[in-house]
């Protein structure tokens, strides 16, 4: 039975699993006992991957199939500073799965992410969550965030941008009606005050991660990068989305009724 | 004019017929798609279908037990109500049978050939039920008009006709509505507790049954509805004309016979208007959908308009009575458009915007909304009133009502249009048909929304008109047993009757709310158990059984329609041999304004709430997702009971409770 290692984003845990990615990220969404759990965010890492901060040969051990015959589900190798001590390299396709269980895998793409002028509002997802507003690009915003040089970095970090529309370029005139944001008039004095201290390169628009409000508004797609390495999963076109993808689709950006 | 044009009315009837079966030949040869598409869409047609014999089996029971009482009343009476009770459940078969082969239809013509051969498809999908429920009312109340049409005495067998209808019409729209909502949550709900199955999800059970609640509501429910308030107008006409004195039939015409055959007359070319309509909207099909739909209704009653005006000048009639067509119509087309302005307009925008401000101002401000919008259509009613009894004295009421109803063809065709633009989405949905296909089939389904919201205000305005008239027919037919009868307000007994009359609606609304729940509860029971124990469900490697889950949902929808139909049927029974019909009069006054006052309230409410929520998930105020959609969304889910099964009920209590008063009239 073939074993899989996988990188959870949320919440942040290295795992080994015999599941295969679909299956895996419908266990990581609502579990088996069919109690949501939302929606989950993982890498598939090179299997042959090892490192001296985790104990990989007796987490390979431990994760064998059940008594009866059944993939063994999840054996945890670590669930703190994980990401830190997985390098960017070791890191393979990536899978969103919905709250109700349904998957999409990207893959890293070989060309860089599409440029844009104006403002960027950047979703962190590991190690850390805030949304984070930015004039930096995504390779310059993940460059600065783990610069060692800052009085506040980090190792590593994944993160995805989020649709400004007409806010990017005028935050202060740009009607934004159309985005789903809880609240407008903080982003636009979010972005406001980047625009007037050209020296302030992030602004914190909210601490915690809106689970539910990440995959309907992904603009170009998800990211990872340190000082040396950088990643950049593109997310599907909107064709795509509503097309190819149209089962996850609806299902990331459904709103239940009850 | 020779009283033989009576034998034209049946005539006209089997032409309108024969015109469905055209048309629905020409849809039937259109490609019906292959592989998945075809097993989706041929589920939903047999999951129609067994809703359909579901319904009729425990509809032949109910119906034997009533036809057996009222043969001991009058035995041609009984029959014409076993005719009465056929006509609609035909109607409503044929309606349910066409539009469930028209669904897939339309998606392959969006897929394959575009926009305007989808909206043809869709509309002429709906034309079968429409033209089904004028042609089957043409020939039931027309032939029985040939036979007992000639003397006044005989024409109260006519009624036993629209009580025959009306009992269809509990089991369709009370048990439809249940039915419909109770799929709707179902199906949704199973998102909820059986996680990884979204709600549209194939592998879910309930997901047929949901599509085929759209038919059901919107084809059979609505279907019966209107064919009751059409074939009450009618009769409810007759039976004042029948009863009318000679002084004011000689004012009006120089007949009695003439009054008695033109609300026949009328629908009859009303139904031929309808067809001309219906080419209209053919022709306009490369227009907006919208557009093309409206052409057709507009044209259809400014033509029938004139016409009205050329049969009643041949028929001798006077022009004070054509005036009452005139008002009955223009009532009807006040009624819908203050019905699109409150679900479609500022007021749904306003709700819209109170979303930004969460859930709670949301409830509110759709509440208001709905409370205001009763205002214009009762004004309306009002001023209907003022104006045919001053033209016409009661029976101009009846007119009126009629010339609302002319046009059912028409108003029921793209009333049925709703759900098969519905389905066609739901199937290229499920069947994966791509961004543009969905495009089109949801713009056509964005117009079936506001169609059925303008739809069911017509309902409503049709059903105060015809109820109002069958009230005066009461009155009329008690008064032939005990002279100088009258519904006066200083009679306690009469105002006993309009406090009783006023609390019902009230009781069947909150009875009608709570079944759609627990009738939800059985279907979650049955879509769980499925998951159960049929294996490899879950992964798709099996196939639901989605037919057990409407059997399921009908049969939990007609065990909790039973109570409220009872209350319809036998609350003027009870009340009219133990209390009077004075206290009886005085429960149909009472029970018809809180009906429709009710009806109203709970329509526009709901539908501006939905409407609200699509206008939210246009891009405005956040778009999809946002805050405000999800505080939208749960005034959607408010509404929803209210709109499909509550309101749409009180069309039918009013209707039935003043047919059942009119048939034991002569028994009080």
């Amino acid at each position: 039975m073939e074993t899989y290692l996988y990188l959870s984003l949320i919440p942040e845990a290295l795992i080994l699993s015999q599941l295969p990615p679909g299956r895996f990220g419908k266990y990581l969404a609502i579990g088996d006992k069919k109690l949501t759990r939302g929606p989950a965010i993982f890498f598939e890492v090179d299997p042959s991957f090892t490192s001296s901060h985790f104990q990989m040969d007796v987490a390979r051990a431990k994760c064998q199939p059940h008594l009866d015959g059944s993939p063994r589900r999840s054996t945890y190798v670590s669930v703190y500073g994980v990401l830190a001590n997985v390098p960017v390299s070791a890191l393979g396709t990536l899978h969103l799965t919905t709250k109700d269980g349904v998957t999409l895998s990207i893959e890293p793409s070989d060309e860089a992410p599409p440029k844009r002028n104006g403002f960027h509002l950047y979703q962190e997802i590991c190690p850390v969550f805030p949304k984070v507003a930015s004039p930096l690009g995504p390779r310059e915003f993940a460059a600065f965030v783990t610069n060692p040089e800052n009085p506040v970095y980090l190792p590593r970090l994944v993160f995805c941008d989020l649709r400004l529309d007409g806010m990017a370029t005028d935050p202060e005139k740009s009607s934004a009606s159309n985005l789903p944001y809880s609240d407008l008039n903080h982003l636009r004095e979010c972005l406001t005050s980047l625009k007037y201290k050209s020296d302030k390169m992030t602004k914190i628009v909210h601490r915690d991660l809106s689970k539910d409000l990440i995959y309907p508004v992904v603009e170009r797609g998800f990211y990872v990068g340190d000082q040396k390495d950088f990643s950049f999963y593109s997310f599907p076109s909107e064709d795509d989305l509503q097309g190819k993808f149209s089962r996850w689709w609806s299902s990331a950006t459904s709103v239940s009724r009850f | 004019m020779s009283e033989s044009i009576r034998f034209l009315v049946p005539l006209i009837g089997i032409l309108g017929l024969a015109c469905a079966a055209f048309i629905f030949s020409r849809i039937r040869k259109m490609p019906a798609g292959e592989g998945e598409i075809a097993e989706i869409a041929e589920q939903i047609h047999n999951g129609a279908m067994v809703f359909m014999k579901r319904e009729f089996k425990i509809l032949i029971v109910f119906a034997a037990v009533v036809g057996v009482i009222l043969w001991f009343k009058d035995h041609f009476e009984s029959l014409a109500f076993f005719l009465g009770a056929a006509s609609s459940g035909i109607a409503g078969f044929i309606g349910m049978y066409t539009a469930t082969k028209a669904n897939v239809r339309t998606t392959i013509a969006a897929h394959n050939s575009g926009a305007r051969e989808a909206l043809k498809t869709a509309f002429f999908g709906g034309t079968i039920m429409g033209l089904t429920v004028a042609s089957m009312g043409l020939i039931g109340v027309g032939g029985l008009f040939v036979f007992f049409g000639e003397s006044e005495k005989d024409i109260h067998i006519i009624h036993g006709f629209a009580m025959g209808a009306s009992l269809v019409a509990i089991f369709f729209r009370v048990g439809g509505g249940i039915f419909t909502k109770a799929a709707d949550v179902g199906a949704d709900l199973v998102g909820k507790l059986e996680s990884g199955i979204p709600e549209d999800d194939p592998r879910n059970p309930g997901v047929i049954a949901d599509n085929v609640g759209d038919n059901v509501g919107d084809v059979a429910g609505m279907g019966s509805d209107l064919f009751e308030s059409y074939c009450n107008a009618q009769i409810a006409s007759m039976a004042i004309a029948a009863t009318m004195t000679s002084p004011m039939v000689a004012e009006l015409s120089g007949s009695s016979f003439s009054l008695m055959f033109l609300p026949l007359a009328l629908t009859s070319s009303g139904l031929i208007c309808s067809l001309l309509g219906m080419l209209i909207v053919r022709m306009f099909a490369d227009l907006e959908p919208a557009k093309a739909l409206r052409a057709g209704t507009i044209s259809s009653t400014v033509i029938f308009i004139i016409t009205a005006w050329l049969v009643m000048r041949s028929l001798g009639v006077s022009n004070m009575v054509w005036m009452c067509v005139l008002a009955g119509s223009f009532g009807g087309m006040v009624i819908g458009a203050a019905t699109e302005y409150y679900t479609g307009g500022q007021p749904m925008r306003d709700i819209a915007k109170s979303s930004q401000t969460g859930v709670a101002t949301v409830i509110i401000s759709g509440l208001a909304t709905g409370l205001q919008s009763v205002v214009i259509p009762i004004l309306t009613v009002a001023f209907i009133l003022i104006v045919t009894s001053t033209m016409a004295g009661l029976y101009g009421v009846g007119i009126a009502a009629v010339g609302m109803l002319s046009t059912i063809a028409i108003t029921m065709s793209i009333d049925a249009y709703g759900p098969v633009a519905d389905n066609a989405g739901g199937i290229a949905e499920m069947a994966g048909l791509g961004k543009r296909t969905r495009d089109i089939t949801d713009s056509l389904d964005e117009v079936g929304n506001t169609t059925a919201a303008i739809g069911k205000g017509f309902a409503i305005g049709a059903a105060a008109l015809a109820s109002l008239a069958i009230i005066a027919a009461y009155v009329n037919v008690v008064r032939a047993k005990h002279d100088g009868f009258s519904l006066e307000l200083s009679d306690p007994a009469v105002l006993t009757g309009v406090f009783f009359g006023g609390l019902l609606p009230f009781l069947v609304s909150s009875i009608t709310m709570n079944a759609v729940g627990l009738a939800a509860g059985e279907m979650i029971e049955e879509i769980r158990r499925q998951f159960r124990e049929i294996p490899g469900l879950l992964d798709g490697l099996a196939k639901p059984d989605s037919a057990r889950c409407v059997e399921i949902a009908t049969e939990a929808a007609i065990r909790r329609m039973f109570l409220p139909a009872a209350i319809a049927v036998l609350s003027p029974v009870v009340v009219g041999f133990t209390l009077g019909p004075g206290t009886l009069g005085g429960m149909l006054v009472g029970a018809l304004l809180g009906c429709v006052l009710l009806a109203l309230l709970m329509a526009n409410a709901g539908g501006a709430w939905d409407n609200a929520k699509k206008y939210i998930e246009q891009g405005n105020f956040g778009g999809k997702n946002s805050p405000s959609h999800r505080a939208c969304v749960v005034g959607d889910t408010v509404g929803d009971p209210l709109k499909d099964t509550s309101g749409p009920s009180m069309n039918i209590l009013i209707n039935v409770m003043a047919i059942v008063a009119l048939v034991i009239a002569p028994l009080l």
